[in-house]
């Protein structure tokens, strides 16, 4: 790590004199990432919950869930600057004065992939594209004010722009609904049409496989948050199956979308940064590509309109099924290159010195109107040790009761209102020691396969079924009134308290390990949970 | 009388005013800003169907989606569909056949289809001929009516001529072999050649139906 303390040094060249704190550029993921700034915040845990920061046995380093995590609000500016971060947009490595160049560089690039759509996509097909982008333009966050007014605001033109070129350059994904949800708060953030299409760029890189056409990737992300369900409440999810609910198809939006739709506006842009610090960083290895792959040897240019109506080959209810057996017999579900660094990310935290010297976050790039938040509060890199929790307990408790122990810490807050409220008899999966439920021994996938690609969403998709599961029980919600009842929530769900409990749930899965992955195995080795747990 | 639950679909290309239908029917409300539909959601009404409360669950799907396989799902214990397109864009009604075809290879064999040429409160920007439709509607065995999830036309009859048709005692069609959609349809439209006549035959019974 020689070269990292020496990149630490203000960039050459930025106009503010000092870098964004880059590591040594050596290409590995992930050490510029971790955002964090204003330390004291940082070590101080989400009030009352205990899982942000609390001595975690076996820990040297802070925890590793960054301060986004930890309730920390960012600045519109800042946010700009960020998010640019948290959707891998940055190689790695890149100083301030260099930032700032890629970031003109890549809008150029923007500016003269916007004026091919013709050169790219015959007639009929942009004619399709951009109708449909429009339709969905025309209704997506209308009531935000960046969003409102009438149909010429130019924001609504900017997102139609953007969609489109992001179409026209990926024929194998095109547009599909749910992408205008996607790139609207990034639009709203960035208030930069080039810089938001890049930006959407490294976030659909992540989230190309929700859009394909054959499924197989949703149908990866029901199974696993069926598996977390049920891993997690047994209870709740016998019910659900007694309803014939445990498709969780009601969930199908959250999953798709990230939970976008599911917080009002600004709850949401919070949400989603707190989501994408969670995850290991994954910055391009050069620059993020802003072309897709051609389209598809097969594919006319008709079937670029057909594929809308195309099935996909793989029925839910299979692909769930062998989905299931697939996990259990410990197949690693996906291959993601930045996930199989998890174990760099993991070992190489502890030797890297989480205070570092403030970056120049400010006005990278855009000719600084003085508005950015106080660089000195922002100190980068820091690893995000992705995927790896601060201990809930002081030591982990014997293996037997892992799986039932880890739904939820005790001492959780919820928890324990939940039982309070006494609303259902039925034993509540948060208590350790629930007896008559028989302990339903179910192995989760790895992190790194988790949730392909976004562990933490599936926590978050959790927590909201946890804060709705008694009032469900007590109403005895049938599968129709089960999903109406959470389309009634649209925007509205409590952020505070679904963050605050995912977050818990998220810690305590990290902690406990009972992955059921050779690849996870391994990962969990080098953690430095697993050492806690290995000498507790 | 007894209680019934029916579910019915709303299909057809994205923008066609899907949401904004169920909307009008559930809720009596019409929404300028509402958003494209991701997967599936639903809303239900309770109707009086002669001497039976009938609730209906209806689910609207998304018009734009790749994962069918969510929507296909609901397609299955649905007893009516709403097949719906814009007239005021040739292309919605283009591929109507196609969302047929969708709906015929998972739904029941039984499921009354109606075809809803939405949005004629923009009759002055009108691309399909009311006659044109109607005349696909007959030969493919469904009904037919024009609405205005807008101003409401139409609106009350499209839901409850198919909630009536697969409701009411003595007429149940949910699960009956014998008759085919078309049966039905094709003779509910020939008794009516003035472009709603699903509505018109609706209102001819209309003193069964009651609205709670």
């Amino acid at each position: 790590m020689g070269g990292r303390g020496q990149a630490l040094q203000a960039a050459p060249g930025s106009p503010k004199g000092a870098g964004l704190g880059t590591p040594g550029g050596d290409g590995r993921g992930g050490s510029e990432r971790g955002l964090l700034y204003s330390p004291p915040k940082f070590l101080s845990p989400t009030p009352g919950s205990g899982t942000c920061g609390s001595g975690g046995a076996g820990f040297g380093a802070p925890p590793p869930l960054s301060l986004l995590m930890c309730g920390t609000d960012l600045s519109p500016s800042l946010r700009q600057v960020v998010w640019r971060y948290l959707l891998n947009v940055y190689p790695d490595g890149l100083p301030g004065q260099a930032r700032m160049d890629y970031m003109k560089r890549k809008t150029r690039e923007y500016e003269e992939l916007k004026g091919e759509w013709v050169a790219r996509s015959s007639p009929e097909d942009l004619e399709f594209i951009r109708s449909n982008v429009l339709k969905d333009v025309l209704r997506t966050d209308r009531t935000h004010p960046y969003y409102a007014g009438s149909e010429d605001n130019p924001h609504l033109m900017a997102l139609h722009d953007l969609l489109t070129t992001y179409a026209v350059t990926h024929p194998q994904i095109s547009y599909c609904q749910g992408m205008s949800d996607i790139a609207s708060p990034i639009l709203a953030v960035m208030d930069n049409e080039a810089h938001a299409f890049i930006c959407f760029c490294g976030i659909m890189k992540r989230l190309e496989g929700n859009f394909q056409v054959d499924g197989e990737v949703m149908s990866v992300k029901f199974s696993h948050l069926k598996l977390l369900l049920r891993h997690s409440d047994p209870d709740f999810y016998g019910y659900l199956v007694s309803r014939g609910a445990d498709d969780l198809f009601f969930c199908y939006r959250w999953l798709l979308l990230e939970l976008k739709r599911e917080f009002a506006f600004e709850d949401a842009l919070r949400m989603l940064e707190v989501t994408w610090s969670s995850l290991p960083p994954d910055p391009p290895e050069k620059e993020v590509e802003l072309v897709g792959p051609p389209a598809r040897p097969g594919d006319s240019s008709q079937s670029v309109r057909r594929r809308h109506m195309l099935r996909p080959t793989c029925s839910l209810e299979a692909a769930g099924d062998q989905l299931c057996e697939d996990v259990a017999e410990g197949k690693p579900l996906m291959k993601r290159s930045s996930f199989g660094e998890f174990k760099y990310y993991s070992a190489s935290c502890a030797d890297d010195p989480l205070p570092r010297s403030p970056g120049s976050l400010e006005e990278e790039e855009d000719g600084g109107d003085g508005q950015e938040q106080d660089p000195a509060l922002i100190h980068l890199p820091c690893m995000t040790k992705s995927y790896s929790a601060p201990s809930l307990r002081a030591s982990s408790p014997p293996s037997q009761d892992s799986a039932s122990s880890s739904s939820s810490p005790p001492g959780n807050e919820e928890s324990q209102s939940e039982e309070e409220k006494g609303s259902t008899p039925a034993p509540s999966p948060p208590s350790p020691s629930c007896g008559p439920a028989t302990p339903a021994l179910i192995s989760l996938p790895p992190p790194q396969e988790f949730g392909r690609g976004n562990p933490f969403m599936l926590f978050l998709c959790l927590a909201i079924l946890l804060e709705h599961r008694d009032h469900i029980i007590k109403n005895n919600m049938d599968y129709n009134e089960l999903a109406m009842h959470f389309d009634r929530l649209v925007r509205r769900h409590n952020l505070p308290k679904v963050l605050h409990r995912a977050k818990a749930l998220f810690a305590d899965y990290l902690q406990s390990e009972v992955w059921d992955s050779e690849e996870g195995d391994e990962a969990a080795a080098e953690s430095p949970a697993a050492a806690a747990a290995a000498a507790s | 009388g007894g209680n019934k639950e029916l579910s019915m679909v709303l299909i057809g290309e994205s923008g066609v005013g899907k949401t904004n239908l169920l909307s009008r029917f559930t809720r009596n409300e019409f929404n300028h800003d509402s958003r494209t539909t991701i997967g599936v959601e639903f809303s239900t009404r309770t109707i009086m169907v002669g001497d039976a409360l009938v609730k209906a669950q209806i689910w609207d799907t998304a018009g734009l989606e790749r994962y069918r396989a969510i929507t296909s799902a609901y397609y299955r214990g649905a007893v009516g569909a709403l097949l719906v397109f814009d007239i005021t864009k040739h292309q919605t009604y283009d591929v109507v056949e196609r969302w047929l075809k969708e709906l015929y290879d998972h739904a029941e064999a039984t499921i009354i289809v109606m075809l809803v040429g939405n949005k004629t409160d923009l009759a002055q920007a009108r691309e399909v001929p009311t006659e044109e439709a109607k005349m696909f509607a007959e030969n493919n065995g469904m009904l037919f009516v024009e609405t205005s999830a807008l101003d409401s036309t139409n609106v009350e009859q499209a839901f409850e001529t198919i909630l009536r048709g697969t409701g009411l005692p003595g007429q149940d069609r949910v699960g009956s072999k014998q008759k085919s959609p078309g049966d039905n349809t094709v003779s509910l439209s020939a008794e009516n050649a003035d472009g709603t006549s699903a509505s018109q035959a609706m209102k001819e019974k209309r003193a069964c139906c009651l609205n709670l």
